[in-house]
């Protein structure tokens, strides 16, 4: 059995619609659900309303959960799976998104990247200003290869638990990831080309 | 060893993955060659960006949202309505084929509908027109085929049906 007596319970628990158990389970995996979107997303709202989907999913699933995989693998295989899907929705009916942002004022999307601790506001813009070309570089990779870098770099997994997750081979992984730093340091050196 | 391929081997210096020799060859090139020493500088900048972003903290209302979500989840199944919701399934498919069976049937039955000519059906009417035409026949046309032979009325048809 992969799962540890912890995770066996909790799902047996939630199963049994525990709330308890479930918040328990949310609190141990909120952080990494919600960063892991924030990552695929670019968007802290997104982001929540995303990993709420996730978590929702779980609850709603918990009884047809297996065991032949880890939860983690489970949470994070939802959480790309709802994240590429909000993507592919977003950019069908991005055009009425422009139209409700323009009715309603600009969103400010520089206001989700996270401030800068630095106490110099010209490092700070600095700083902020990288982080939001930072976003646009990952916004701009391919779907497979956001997933296995963001999986990678951000939340530290290995590219057998990355198979795991996405389904892909190992060496698809490796391939993945190598593509997508090759692609980023394109982006980055015809952002500062263009400066 | 050129500008362009220090460019292309910016990432695998700065994660130290090139072997000795390349990257010797690098910082050889850094040092002759200011473009590419400002380019490191600001492309390292940017790439520490991209490989130390900050993790975000979760709004305090998560969980609160998350559970007033399952709660109403909990009290929308509610047990009287849950053999509907199986029915559901293979419910609208059967629906589907009722609906169009009941559009055929209308359709045929109103292609077959007797017509009615003021207020008789047309089988009425085509019984009434039928013992019209007996009636004209045999008191109107009859007679005209029975004429005298060289009678005025005789040759008089004769011309005007062009015989």
């Amino acid at each position: 059995m992969n799962l540890s007596m912890n995770d066996k319970e909790l799902i047996e628990k939630i199963s049994a619609k525990d709330h308890s158990a479930f918040k328990a389970l949310v609190d141990r995996y909120q952080a990494s659900v919600i960063n892991t979107c924030y990552n695929m997303l670019g968007n802290r709202q997104d982001a929540e309303d995303v990993a709420q989907e996730v978590f929702f999913q779980v609850y709603k699933s918990a009884r047809k959960f297996r065991g032949e995989a880890k939860i983690s693998t489970w949470l994070y295989r939802i959480a790309v799976n709802r994240s590429l899907n909000f993507i592919r929705d977003n950019k069908r009916f991005g055009w009425l998104k422009s139209l409700s942002s323009l009715l309603e004022g600009e969103r400010q999307e520089v206001a989700d990247v996270p401030a800068s601790d630095s106490d110099r506001p010209d490092v700070a813009l600095e700083e902020k200003e990288r982080n939001v070309i930072v976003q646009k570089v990952i916004d701009s990779l391919p779907e497979k290869q956001r997933t296995a870098f963001v999986l990678h770099k951000y939340e530290g997994l290995s590219y057998q638990e990355i198979a795991e997750i996405s389904k892909y081979s190992l060496s698809s992984v490796e391939s993945l990831i190598h593509r997508a730093k090759l692609n980023l340091q394109k982006k980055l050196l015809g952002y500062l080309k263009q400066k | 060893m050129n500008c362009k391929k220090v460019k292309k081997n910016l990432t695998g210096y700065l994660e130290k993955n090139l072997t000795k020799n390349m990257e010797e060859e690098l910082e050889n090139h850094f040092e002759s060659c200011p473009a590419c020493s400002h380019l490191l500088e600001e492309f390292s900048q940017l790439w520490e960006a991209l490989e130390h972003r900050e993790k975000i903290q979760p709004s305090p209302y998560f969980w609160t949202r998350l559970k007033q979500r399952v709660v109403e989840y909990e009290e929308g199944r509610k047990p009287v309505w849950g053999w509907l919701g199986g029915l559901v399934d293979w419910a609208r498919p059967a629906v589907a084929v009722a609906v169009l069976l009941i559009c055929v049937f209308l359709g045929y039955s109103l292609g077959n509908f007797p017509q009615t000519v003021n207020g008789q059906t047309t089988s009425q009417v085509d019984e009434r027109t039928l013992a019209l035409q007996e009636f004209f026949d045999s008191h109107y046309l009859n007679p005209l085929n029975n004429l005298p032979t060289g009678s005025i009325e005789a040759t008089y048809l004769e011309i005007i049906s062009g015989e």
